[in-house]
């Protein structure tokens, strides 16, 4: 099920919020639980098991690491087990398909794909790292580990964050899992819900109707059948291809933390405070600066469970670059199965590597130049990022982003998307935020605000005929 | 309680949101539900028949999404909303696929062909040229040029519309020019009349009635001669352009028909080409012009096979897409029958029924756009 759609805003979130809201304080886990089971098996229905052997590997692999804690040998199976339990979800899922074919490719093979690693499970890249981040914490013993199933389970498969994140460390939770009595206040609530209008505007508004840019070009996708023509970025501009790296750009930002911030406003309707996914990140002035602003749950992952086990800064400056190398491999990886998301992730490796050594302090003396290098450099990892979709290919593009060539020139979608594209672009910067702030100390605009947005987001997903879904891959 | 809503009444946000998402989840549940949406020219999605195997293969849940969404209270309010939105705040000048003229006409969005479009036109230019060949001299290929062609100066500016010109060169040179009726410099001399409609995809009348024209032109017959005067006008036509973009500023446009006293017979037809009677009536559905579906009054919309008692001589078998139905009447005066076969709705050997039925000429009409995304034109091909 996906936020925004009629289904969600005027059947699932009301009946989930309603159980949640009116069931005694005791069972206010468990309606949590079975609504968030719903909302997981709406899609997918074979996938249900998947999640109940997965909560139940992670809460019973806990409990053993607890039970068994004069034992080190015992401590350390267990956290295996539940490790390799999560990974090898994943890694069937998201890349058996992908490690075939590359098999295939390098050693002339032909082996079959697996039909049943074709279709990914919603959210399975979110949850298993949420899993082990639990695992690797009760090993830690950074947390207890939680005794109750139903409280366990309502973490794993909890609604707000599972599709897109943010990634919730189960210790950034548990204790308000334990809270029953006034676990919400309406203070919070009322914050969620602005939040959350806040971040379905940013989805529905924004990313959909920025998205037609760049489907006008490479064209619109059903799978792999082509359903709607665009220009296509053989006879595309030079001007017009960047253009659309632009808008895709847009798109993508919009779309992920507007999915972020959705999940963070239900998270505090519900009375939960999850970290913040986004904080500005095309205002970044260097590309380290970036990724500290750029799905920061996720860099947050990395740096917590690989880079810092792995020695982090303390063991030379060789070592540390081995260490990026290989958390920036496993972030590349992360996004998407196919190798044009390891040469993304290497990418960055290569780049922040090149600040750490010694471009950084030269970008902090700068004043608009940053800006520009930064930009510039994720713009090019996104058609990294992109090269590998339908209408696309990672050559053509590149081709024509860097050898300047006539074709379908960028007027008409300079004029189309004009008025968009500047509010996108505002959008990206403090301004929103700064609105925001002011919006807070006057309540009746404040109203106005939500409600309008939200009034059009309603409009725009009852108008919409295609709402192009960018996580598949994740 | 009493400190419950007094708390309450600090977070009226809270409180209203909370109002309007139950509110609106009760009253859309108990909105009447419809099966057909005048507005957007579609049906819409009826509540899913709950079944475990639909279920399991994750039918069931998908077509729930789709239920609530197509059902959706006020939803007609939503669509125009969102037009609204488009046009006034984010100034587009294409809206839902459909681009918007400066003149404020609105025009099919085709920026280009899909793979399997590509595909169908290769594949139909083939069919075509083959049938061609196998009756010389006596077919003709009519193939509209869409308006987006004929009045690309007022599209905004440098749209990236799809060259259909160079397509349908290559296309008339593929089939053999002597066999094709190429209406683009009639069109374009013409083009300050009302050729195609503003709100709709197809040609009006008049614009069929010039292609008429020019057909007798080319095959030496002796057009019907009519004067404005002739027609009857029917106002407040609103297309199916204007279903796809809800464009607010879109002023009805008027169909005109020419009411001749002509009889029409549909048939039904077995798979040996029996032919037994459906219905007699005559060349207009007038009852359409109470709908929505204003064009579909034009023989009755589009009928598998259909004949018409003409007052000329000979007779003229119309292989067709729905252009060819307000195009049609006219040749009442130039044969004594004419059949019309619609590929839609009739699947079988195209020449098998034009010789069991002793047609003398052929006219293969469609639209470009239909012509290039049309996958039943097999008919043609068949013996």
């Amino acid at each position: 099920m996906l936020f925004s759609t009629i289904l969600f805003l005027f059947r699932f979130l009301p009946i989930s919020l309603g159980l949640y809201y009116l069931v005694p304080y005791k069972f206010k886990n468990l309606a949590l639980f079975l609504c968030s089971l719903v909302f997981y098996s709406w899609g997918e229905v074979r996938f249900f098991p998947i999640m109940v052997v997965l909560i139940l590997i992670n809460y019973f692999s806990g409990l053993a690491i607890e039970r068994f804690d004069h034992s080190p040998s015992m401590r350390k199976f267990f956290l295996i087990f539940s490790v390799v339990g999560s990974l090898s979800m994943l890694v069937f899922f998201k890349y058996t398909n992908f490690i075939i074919s590359s098999l295939n490719s390098f050693l002339g093979l032909s082996l079959g794909m697996v039909e049943a690693a074709t279709v990914l499970p919603l959210g399975i890249s979110f949850y298993t790292f949420q899993t082990m981040s639990y695992s690797i914490d009760v090993y830690r013993r950074d947390v207890k580990a939680e005794h109750n199933i139903i409280d366990f389970g309502a973490y794993v498969v909890m609604f707000p964050q599972l599709i897109a994140g943010p990634i919730v460390k189960y210790r950034d939770v548990a204790e308000q899992l334990h809270v029953f009595k006034d676990r919400y206040t309406l203070k919070q609530i009322e914050e969620g819900i602005c939040l959350f209008v806040f971040g379905l505007a940013k989805k529905v508004l924004i990313a959909d109707t920025i998205s037609h840019l760049w489907y006008d070009i490479i064209g619109t996708y059903s799978g792999t059948t082509m359903t709607q023509a665009g220009v296509g970025l053989a006879n595309a501009s030079t001007p017009l291809v960047w253009l659309g790296l632009l808008a895709y750009s847009l798109q993508l930002y919009f779309d992920f933390s507007g999915y972020s911030l959705m999940g963070i406003g239900m998270g505090k309707m519900l009375g939960f405070d999850f970290p913040m996914n986004f904080n500005m990140p095309y205002i970044s002035r260097s590309i380290t600066d970036f990724w500290r602003r750029w799905h920061m749950t996720l860099s947050g992952w990395f740096r917590e469970y690989v880079y810092i086990p792995l020695g982090g800064n303390r063991r030379g400056l060789k070592r540390q670059i081995f260490n990026m190398f290989v958390v920036w491999t496993l972030t590349g990886i992360w996004h998407g199965a196919d190798w044009n998301f390891v040469l993304w992730g290497v990418y960055y490796f290569v780049l922040l590597t090149i600040e750490k050594v010694f471009l950084l302090d030269k970008l902090k003396a700068g004043k608009v130049w940053p800006h520009i290098y930064t930009l510039l450099l994720v713009a090019v990892g996104w058609a990294l990022f992109v090269g590998n979709e339908q209408g696309v290919g990672l050559s053509l593009l590149f081709q024509k982003l860097f050898i300047p060539s006539g074709g379908v020139s960028c007027l008409y979608f300079l004029r189309n998307y004009a008025v968009i594209l500047i509010v996108a672009i505002l959008c990206c910067t403090p301004l929103p935020i700064k609105f925001y702030e002011w919006l807070k100390k006057h309540t009746a605009l404040k109203i106005v605000v939500v409600f309008a947005l939200l009034f059009m987001s309603i409009a725009y997903i009852v108008a919409s005929t295609n709402s192009p879904f960018l996580y598949f891959r994740f | 309680m009493k400190e419950k809503v007094k708390a309450l009444k600090q977070y009226p946000l809270l409180v209203l949101f909370f109002l309007f998402i139950f509110g609106f989840m009760i009253l859309d549940g108990s909105w009447p539900k419809r099966s057909y949406s005048d507005l957007e020219r579609r049906t819409l999605s009826q509540f899913p028949k709950f079944s475990l195997s639909q279920l399991v293969k994750n039918q069931w849940t998908s077509d729930y999404d789709s239920y609530t969404k197509d059902q959706v209270a006020f939803r007609d309010f939503w669509m125009k909303s969102q037009s609204l939105s488009e046009s006034l705040l984010f100034q587009k000048v294409e809206i839902g696929g459909a681009l918007i003229g400066n003149n404020n006409a609105l025009f099919t969005k085709m920026f280009g062909l899909t793979d399997l479009e590509t595909k169908l036109l290769n594949k139909n230019t083939t069919l075509v040229k083959n049938f061609v060949e196998k009756y010389p001299g006596n077919v003709t290929l009519l193939l509209a040029p869409s308006a987006s062609l004929i009045y690309s100066d007022v599209l905004p500016t440098d749209t990236p519309m799809l060259d259909e010109n160079s397509y349908l060169d290559n296309l008339f040179a593929t089939v053999g020019t002597d066999h094709v009726l190429d209406l683009r410099s009639t069109f374009n001399t013409n083009k300050d009349q009302y050729l195609y409609y503003n709100t709709d995809h197809h040609w009006t009348t008049h614009g069929a009635y010039l292609a008429y024209l020019e057909f007798c032109k080319q095959k030496g017959l002796t057009p019907m001669q009519v004067s404005e005067s002739d027609f009857t006008n029917v106002s407040d036509f609103i297309g199916t352009t204007y279903s796809k973009a809800l464009y607010w500023k879109t002023k009805p446009d008027t169909l005109s028909y020419l009411d001749l006293p002509n009889r029409m017979t549909v048939w039904n037809i077995d798979a040996n080409l029996n032919l037994t009677e459906n219905f007699t009536s005559g060349l207009y559905d007038t009852e359409k012009l109470n709908t929505s579906d204003k064009y579909a009054m034009f023989l009755y919309g589009n009928n598998g096979y259909s004949t018409i008692e003409g007052n000329g001589e000979g007779s003229i078998l119309v292989v067709k897409d729905s252009y060819a139905n307000s195009f049609v009447p006219f040749l009442c005066e130039n044969y004594a029958r004419i059949g019309v076969i619609d590929p839609r709705g009739y699947k079988l050997s195209i020449a098998q029924l034009a010789e069991q039925e002793g047609y003398d000429d052929i006219l293969l009409l469609f639209n470009f756009q239909t012509f290039k995304s049309s996958n039943d034109l097999n008919g043609l091909v068949m013996n």
